[in-house]
């Protein structure tokens, strides 16, 4: 439901800036598109297809780090270090141990928001498994590491078979229908 | 010994039996058909999309744009242009692509406008490609590839003319009546949407849409194009794409690459996720199904039971004369069980067999309508499970009347009574 005012919000807001580029030819350039930049919700997608597998997760920075702004003092400015520290790492989900999988890549990206304040975070790790088929599940711990962060939407397509979830603290393990 | 006092007792009460019989045949048949169409819809959409990748649309909710490009159901939000198919086409990791333009039809089934990639790369099932049942893919303007459902009810032969109308009503009064098309090929079924399609190229759409405005016709007659016309067409808007990667790792990049398409917003949707996501909406109607089909199962065993009870009554001095001639008080128990087990028996073997029948009966109806193929066949894996779940049920209900035929047997059964 919430979705679809999303759409609707956007689809009109979309409207509107046609108006007004039609009404100002000199704005007829400036396209704009806005992300869902949500606070609580996270989105992650993972494939594995033969050995390798990608893990992709799109956030609000504040669901990680607590806070969006310009850290304003130490305290702020450790907090915000750790926390971007633990994300890079990786150490907030483990894969299945049976299809021995290791990290053997990872990219972080930083992204203003069209509106000031909001920063987004990307984060993509690189994986290989040695016993692709034996991986059943991913856990995450990022719920008790990142208390601010309530729901993460998963897209996943894993050997060819593709799904949805939804994880929080009290479901945090993806499992994969094998 | 037993088996043979229970079906002669059976027949002698052959009314209430029967009866008993047709409810158990029904609440089974139902069952196992709600878990057969339920299984068989799934395969059947999954199968569709087996192949593709991605599928791009102009930007909606995945959903809607599944069912429409997939499975001709609902209508587009939006066109997208043509040049920024080519262009998302052209990118490295992609392997293929298959323009869609739709909006037309022929007497209800759904044109699209596509080029020779459909035929080249579309896949369903176990990875199977299109096959020509007769004739080729078109090579030209005017010309068109039916689905085989479409040329068997029409009944199309090769070579037979077809105008396509306006719109995708089964009635349409804006009809492309100047611009007949013919048939130069017919595909072999598939099983998926597919069958129920019409397949055009690209420049056939714009050809029969030359010089309309704002979705009318413009005045007088459209003649048939000349070569020079032909040649010149260009196809300008799509309705949507699917796309085959190089590599099923980059389905994500491509997809949030394409989300984010500058020129133009564009949705990029996985066709297996969008199907979960459709299986979890409609799991709560499928539980509810499910829960009322299982109630009425239970009702039906009930009943049962109850029939079994009211015989008692009658067949008490039945029972005394069994004890009479040396029959045991366990021998009266399972005697009343085997008869449970006996029309239980009976009504599974006559629900699966209903079914099959009301099944057969069903598919063309199925197929032609919702482009749904079922199988005829009600059963998977776990529908011996649902039996002998079913089969214990009935016989720990079928225990009561045996348990209390049991206890009274001797002691009431030759009193004589006034």
């Amino acid at each position: 439901m919430k979705n679809s005012y999303l759409v609707l919000s956007k689809r009109l807001s979309l409207a509107f800036m046609a108006v007004v580029a039609l009404l100002n030819p000199a704005l007829s350039h400036a396209e704009e598109q806005h992300g869902a930049h949500q606070h609580g919700k996270a989105s992650l997608t993972f494939v594995l297809d033969g050995n390798e597998a990608e893990l992709v997760l799109n956030t609000a920075a504040a669901n990680i780090v607590g806070f969006e702004h310009q850290p304003g003092n130490a305290a702020e400015q450790q907090q915000q270090q750790q926390q971007l520290d633990m994300l890079k790492s990786g150490a907030w989900f483990s894969l299945a141990a049976a299809a021995n999988c290791n990290i053997s890549g990872q990219d972080f990206r930083q992204e203003q928001g069209s509106e000031k304040d909001h920063v987004d975070l990307y984060v993509n790790f690189q994986i290989l498994c040695q016993a692709p088929l034996k991986l059943s599940d991913i856990s995450f711990t990022l719920f008790s590491q990142s208390p601010a962060l309530e729901r993460i939407t998963v897209q996943y397509l894993v050997n060819g078979e593709a799904g949805v979830a939804e994880l929080s603290a009290e479901v945090s393990v993806l499992k994969f229908s094998q | 010994m037993l088996l043979t006092l229970a079906r002669q007792s059976l027949w002698h009460r052959r009314g209430t039996v029967l009866m008993t019989l047709l409810s158990l045949t029904i609440s089974i048949a139902l069952l196992l058909g709600i878990d057969h169409l339920r299984l068989e819809a799934k395969r059947s959409f999954t199968s569709t999309v087996s192949g593709t990748d991605l599928i791009v649309g102009a930007r909606s909710g995945q959903l809607n744009l599944l069912l429409y490009s997939v499975f001709r159901l609902g209508n587009a939000t939006n066109n997208i242009s043509y040049q920024h198919y080519q262009q998302l086409a052209s990118h490295p990791q992609v392997a293929w692509a298959i323009p869609m333009a739709l909006g037309d039809s022929h007497r209800g089934f759904r044109v699209i406008g596509t080029n020779g990639d459909y035929f080249r790369y579309f896949r369903y099932g176990q990875q199977q490609q299109l096959a020509f049942a007769q004739g080729q893919a078109f090579a030209g303007v005017y010309q068109v590839v039916l689905g085989a459902a479409v040329a068997e009810k029409l009944g199309y032969q090769l070579g037979a003319q077809i105008i396509l109308s306006h719109g995708v009503g089964a009635v349409s009064f804006t009809q492309h009546k100047d611009q007949p098309f013919s048939v130069v090929g017919i595909l072999a079924p598939t099983g998926t949407p597919v069958d129920q399609s019409v397949h055009v190229s690209l420049e056939s759409i714009e050809a029969i849409h030359l010089g309309w405005q704002g979705g009318t016709p413009r005045l007088g007659k459209t003649p048939k194009l000349s070569e020079e016309q032909l040649k010149k067409l260009q196809p300008k808007v799509l309705t949507a794409f699917m796309l085959g990667l190089k590599s099923k790792v980059a389905t994500f990049a491509i997809q949030r690459q394409i989300n984010e398409f500058k020129a133009e917003p564009l949705t990029a949707i996985l066709p297996g996720a969008a199907l979960a996501e459709l299986w979890q909406m409609l799991a709560m109607v499928e539980n509810m199904l499910l829960l009322v089909t299982l109630l009425v199962l239970i009702a039906a065993l009930i009943g049962m039971v109850t029939t079994l009870l009211a015989a008692m009554k009658e067949r008490q001095r039945e029972m005394a004369i069994l004890r009479a001639v040396g029959a045991r008080p366990w021998q009266l128990f399972w005697l009343i069980e085997l008869e449970v087990l006996c029309i239980s028996l009976g009504s599974m073997v006559s629900a699966i067999l209903l079914l099959c029948a009301g099944l057969a009966a069903a598919r063309p109806v199925l197929s032609s309508q919702y482009g749904l193929v079922i199988s005829w066949l009600p059963w998977h894996n776990h529908s011996a499970i649902l039996l002998a779940a079913f089969m214990t049920l009935a016989l720990l209900l079928g225990a009561i009347p045996s348990y209390l035929t049991y206890r009274q047997s001797l002691a009431q059964g030759l009193q004589v009574r006034l």
